[in-house]
């Protein structure tokens, strides 16, 4: 929303629908890149005051401001929980400096992909400000990486400050496979119509109307990239979305049924993975980002033909 | 109210309906969702007492009043309330007749508009057995008429995206208007029985199928209606947006989808207002897009 004037409108809307509902709680989340934590406080406490107090007790605000974050009321937990996964999805960076695991936080993660994928294309040893580059990554980040890499012997450097991926990275691929979970920025959507989501037309769905910075994952991906993949059907869709161009609420632009989840629903229709290292403008996620997909949907085998594959072995 | 199966009903109906009759049938309405779904509904039943017949085309009074007369000499019974007036200005009863042996079910006969008919439901009067009844023409189910499907035994009814334009074009508003008879005990307004049914119609599709109704929809209107199809494409969505926008018609649409088409599947009121979102930008929208 872009200011005071949304803010009144939405509210509004919740305020309406509360009046019919007595039972029912509202939270109004809102991204807010263009108002201050002041302002929001204000204006909200204008709505506060101006609406009936049956109706102001049961409607919330989590609101990200340009510069900080409003959650009222202060201490409620469902309003610091949805705050939260707010404020992750909208600064994926934040969440890198907090969940370091296993060694490996999400930018080494980015790095590390940056390189498989290097080495699944066949590329040529990487500059060290290309893998940067690519991963959205510092420096420093991309030079830890690749001495921990270069520790488990899985990777080499040139004279002329290039790397290159040895072979297979069994290890750290193993290790990131399980890991993968808490390191990958992952959105759940589902269907609100609770119709069959039929991956199929979702997938025809998301390729005609997803904004051109969403690339189709999964087993989507795996086919583009290996006509001859081996899965009867399509468990479910994966997409890759460039972290940086993230916006709540996009994929209502392909179906204005999907609704965000928590990621414990079981059968997602759409698995959303956020990523700084979203490749180059290819409608498909990149190679790697696939292979983690597949072992994500417990398709090891498939992952591993897939390498295979584009390894040309 | 007794549940039967589509398909039976068909064939009750066709065993029923003189066969030199049965090419002026159209069967509308729930029965005829119900049986083109059957397979996805499986083997469960209708909950529907009321088998819709159109007889068509257009001004086909004496065939109309031919299919009454034949089913009362082959014994069906006008329904209570389904009476004889004496001329053809007095208050006059919409044809119902229950079948010789069963109450669960009857037959109410409509007719089919002529293309000129301007007015959104007009009764027209027909003499049957030395009385007067009235045989409802209502303006919209003549596109009913397009893409119609042919049932097992021969009979015909209205493809399902039809049926939904229909009820689309019938309610350009929520309104206030309540159904004479009640469902389940709610008087529930017309407007959200009729678009509840479109929305159970958008429902029992896929979504390839819905995706593809606006071509049908615009091939209908412009054959249906040349010189307001722009208008009626344009406005086709107005009275599903105002039902979405209305908590409490929603749940009246719900209730009524719940013991009708999709009895005891238990779609909520937010995964029909999911659904009546999914209808806008997969058929509705486009429709307006394709006439102009």
């Amino acid at each position: 929303m872009n200011g005071a004037r949304d803010l009144h409108a939405a509210a509004l809307r919740l305020a309406i629908q509360l009046s019919e509902d007595e039972a029912t709680r509202a939270v109004l989340v809102v991204q807010a890149p263009r108002v201050t934590r002041a302002r929001l406080e204000s204006e909200w406490s204008k709505v506060e005051r101006t609406l009936h107090p049956d109706i102001a007790r049961r409607l919330s605000l989590v609101a990200l401001g340009v510069d900080g974050e409003v959650g009222i009321p202060a201490g409620d937990p469902t309003v610091a929980q949805l705050l939260e996964a707010a404020r992750s999805l909208v600064e994926p960076e934040r969440a890198e400096i907090a969940r370091p695991v296993g060694g490996w936080d999400p930018k080494r993660f980015e790095v590390w992909k940056v390189l498989f994928n290097a080495w699944l294309r066949k590329e040529p040893p990487l500059a060290i400000g290309d893998v940067a580059r690519r991963a959205g990554a510092s420096h420093p980040t991309v030079l830890s990486t690749l001495d921990r890499l270069e520790s488990q012997h899985e990777l080499e450097r040139t004279s002329s400050r290039r790397a290159f991926l040895t072979g297979m990275p069994r290890r750290s691929l193993a290790e990131l496979a399980v890991l993968a979970p808490g390191l990958r920025q992952t959105v759940h959507l589902i269907d609100a119509s609770g119709r069959d989501p039929a991956p199929e037309d979702l997938l025809a769905r998301f390729l005609r109307r997803a904004p051109e910075w969403v690339q189709v994952g999964g087993v989507a991906a795996a086919r583009h990239y290996m006509p001859a993949f081996n899965l009867n059907g399509f468990p479910r869709l994966d997409v890759t979305v460039d972290a940086r161009r993230f916006q709540i609420g996009w994929w209502r632009e392909v179906d204005p049924a999907l609704v965000l989840t928590g990621p414990d629903t079981p059968s997602p229709a759409v698995v959303v993975h956020l990523t700084s290292s979203p490749g180059e403008g290819d409608r498909y996620a990149s190679p790697s980002e696939t292979v983690l997909d597949l072992l994500a949907l417990k398709l090891d085998g498939q992952a591993d033909d897939l390498i295979r594959s584009m390894r040309g072995a | 109210m007794s549940r039967l199966k589509p398909k039976e009903l068909f064939d009750q109906i066709a065993a029923d309906i003189p066969a030199d009759l049965a090419p002026h049938i159209l069967i509308v309405g729930s029965l005829a969702a119900a049986y083109h779904h059957r397979k996805q509904l499986q083997s469960e039943t209708i909950n529907t007492r009321d088998a819709d017949v159109v007889i068509h085309p257009a001004g086909a009074f004496a065939q109309a009043t031919a299919v009454a007369k034949r089913l009362l000499d082959n014994k069906w019974r006008a329904q209570d309330g389904c009476v004889a007036a004496p001329t053809p200005d007095s208050y006059l009863s919409v044809i119902r007749l229950e079948p010789p042996d069963s109450t669960d079910y009857f037959v109410e006969l409509l007719g089919f508009p002529p293309a000129s008919q301007e007015h959104a439901s007009e009764m027209k009067p027909i003499e049957l057995n030395g009385g007067w009844y009235a045989l409802p023409l209502f303006r919209f189910l003549g596109v009913t008429e397009h893409g119609r499907k042919t049932a097992h035994n021969g009979l015909n009814y209205a493809a399902p995206e039809m049926m939904a334009l229909s009820n689309l074009l019938a309610h350009r508003e929520v309104g206030s208007v309540r159904v004479s008879r009640p469902i389940e005990g709610l008087k529930a307004l017309r407007a959200a029985k009729d678009l509840g049914r479109v929305l159970a119609l958008a429902r029992l599709a896929t979504r390839a199928e819905t995706e593809a109704w606006a071509l049908s929809w615009a091939a209908a209107l412009r054959e249906r209606f040349p010189s307001h199809c722009v208008d009626l494409a344009k406005n086709a969505g107005q009275g599903l947006r105002a039902l979405l926008d209305d908590a409490t018609a929603l749940e009246e649409a719900r209730h009524t989808i719940d013991v009708g088409l999709l009895a005891g599947k238990g779609v909520t009121v937010e995964q029909l207002h999911a659904t009546g979102r999914q209808l806008l930008v997969d058929a509705i929208e486009p429709l307006a897009e394709l006439v102009t």
